[in-house]
């Protein structure tokens, strides 16, 4: 043993970092100029923003001729997803220590080929849930009723993270929080994913595929915020009946694309199911707009429910 | 059907990108700190990176509570401080060492006292610690405690907090050449100590 060997060994290793008490006292000490100090003026600037953008949508198009060109579904989408920004700006952010819990059940439409038949179309069922952490850890459990038995992959790689997101931890918590330079940002993001999906996967075409890793992962409120207040200014964004997750009212907002590069060329709905309260994406759909192999126009071809909240530990569920 | 199951296999939430090099795109901690100047918020990303390390060196010196202590304020610190970080340093690490220093210095007693308690051969907390153990520890103690403050603080930044002689110079703020001398005069005094 060497004499830097012995001075290691003489000091020890020391436990776990009490990351939680280490960062509650860093914003007590930071009071007053702290990070958190901003998020009430960003929320009191977006609902400035939201509650002018919301009387401006009930007025004479003739006077607003920002939401004007817009038909009337898209003004009242726009409308609910700047107060779905509103709510979700207040929401706390992930802090050190802590984990984002987020778990959903997923329905998808699989095809199948028995030995010697045609093929054809069942339902898949699976459950996934996820914990990330801001230093990178990062658990996937993944159950499916067509599979064998449930997969769970932990791991503090960064790019387990980036396979599950479109982008690394390190990016999503960069995100900006201004609307616009989001925008710019994520359309670059996006440009990156489209060159690694295949031409065949209609969704390569899907506006909403970026800004559903950025609304479930652990972005920062004001960028969620920020995203939300984007896609109000999405041409061809509109709104549709609001609907019930668990007996609660959601938001409904949808978007048509086209899948161009698919045989036969295709198009979707996504449709994006929003929490009044809280303003966080509680689920999601596919709906084919055309017939989608053996399915009739209208089919959902995939849908997804989904619930998020901030634990204290790896593997910790919240009791609701 | 290719394309059914390709898209019906396409997990909603997650899109399962291939091509993300996760290991290149770390954003700077200077870049991050440049930008937390207009964005506070983003300074939790330095937090996040260094507490541990910051957290470690201390509390392998002081006790916990103070370690905890000195690492917040360390961090609080620097969040003030965070106009005057140079954006073109890659790493933060050697400035926050720096800082949980000279932080450090205002418990320098406290350490002693520990050492000094090592020095006379005993242990706090323990009885039964083998006899060579326990004076290859005091020895130990003992040339920790005959060093000079600044060549302590010297060696145990390369021992404790694993920076290299580039980076104790930043942390510290003297030249590379200081550091190296500091350092050898350091681990001869020990390695004398130890050996004997």
């Amino acid at each position: 043993m060497n004499e830097i060997e012995a001075i290691r060994s003489f000091y020890g290793e020391g436990a776990e970092a009490p990351s939680d008490r280490i960062w509650r006292d860093f914003e007590r000490r930071t009071a007053g100029v702290r990070p958190r100090r901003l998020r009430p003026r960003v929320a009191v600037a977006i609902a400035l923003v939201a509650a002018v953008a919301g009387v401006l949508a009930f007025l004479p198009t003739s006077r607003h001729s920002h939401v004007g060109p817009l038909a009337p579904k898209n003004a009242a989408a726009a409308t609910v997803l700047r107060r779905a920004a509103t709510k979700i700006a207040g929401l706390p952010d992930l802090g050190p220590g802590q984990f984002l819990y987020s778990s959903g059940t997923r329905t998808v439409i699989s095809s199948v080929t028995p030995p010697g038949g045609k093929p054809r179309s069942v339902w898949r069922h699976e459950h996934e849930a996820l914990w990330v952490s801001l230093d990178g850890t990062f658990r996937d459990q993944w159950t499916s009723d067509r599979s064998t038995p449930p997969t769970t992959e932990t791991s503090d790689s960064p790019r387990a993270f980036a396979q599950s997101f479109g982008m690394t931890l390190a990016e999503m918590r960069a995100l900006p929080s201004d609307p616009a330079t989001l925008t710019t940002r994520l359309h670059e993001i996006d440009e990156r994913l489209k060159a690694a999906t295949p031409a065949t996967d209609p969704t390569r075409d899907d506006p909403f595929r970026v800004a559903i890793s950025v609304l479930i992962g652990p972005s920062r409120p004001a960028v969620k915020a920020a995203l939300l207040d984007a896609l109000a200014k999405l041409p061809g964004v509109r709104r549709l009946p609001d609907e019930n997750i668990d007996g609660e009212r959601v938001f409904a907002i949808a978007a048509r694309f086209r899948a161009s590069l698919t045989k036969p060329p295709l198009a979707f709905d996504h449709v994006l199911l929003l929490d009044p309260t809280t303003g966080q994406l509680r689920g999601a759909r596919y709906v084919s707009v055309g017939s989608f192999g053996d399915l009739p126009p209208g089919t959902t071809t995939s849908q997804w429910e989904w619930q998020q909240a901030i634990v204290s530990k790896l593997g910790e569920r919240p009791s609701k | 059907m290719n394309f059914q199951d390709t898209f019906l296999q396409y997990e909603v939430m997650a899109s399962r990108a291939t091509s993300v090099d996760a290991d290149t795109d770390r954003r700077s901690d200077g870049l991050v700190i440049r930008d937390s100047a207009d964005e506070p918020a983003l300074f939790r990303e330095i937090f996040v990176r260094h507490h541990r390390a910051v957290w470690r060196f201390l509390a392998r010196r002081y006790d916990g509570h103070l370690a905890e202590e000195i690492t917040a304020a360390t961090f609080a610190e620097a969040f003030g401080a965070r106009g005057r970080f140079d954006p073109e340093r890659a790493d933060a690490r050697p400035w926050l060492m720096g800082i949980a220093v000279n932080l450090a210095r205002a418990h320098r007693r406290r350490e002693h006292a520990q050492l000094q308690l090592a020095a006379r051969g005993r242990r706090e907390g323990s009885t039964d610690v083998p006899g060579r153990t326990l004076d290859r520890r005091s020895a130990l103690a003992t040339a920790l405690l005959s060093l000079s403050e600044r060549d302590r603080e010297t060696l145990l930044l390369y021992a404790l907090a694993d920076l290299s002689y580039a980076e104790i110079a930043e942390a510290v703020g003297v030249p590379e050449g200081t550091v190296r001398s500091r350092l050898n005069r350091a681990r001869r005094i020990v390695k004398e100590a130890i050996e004997r």
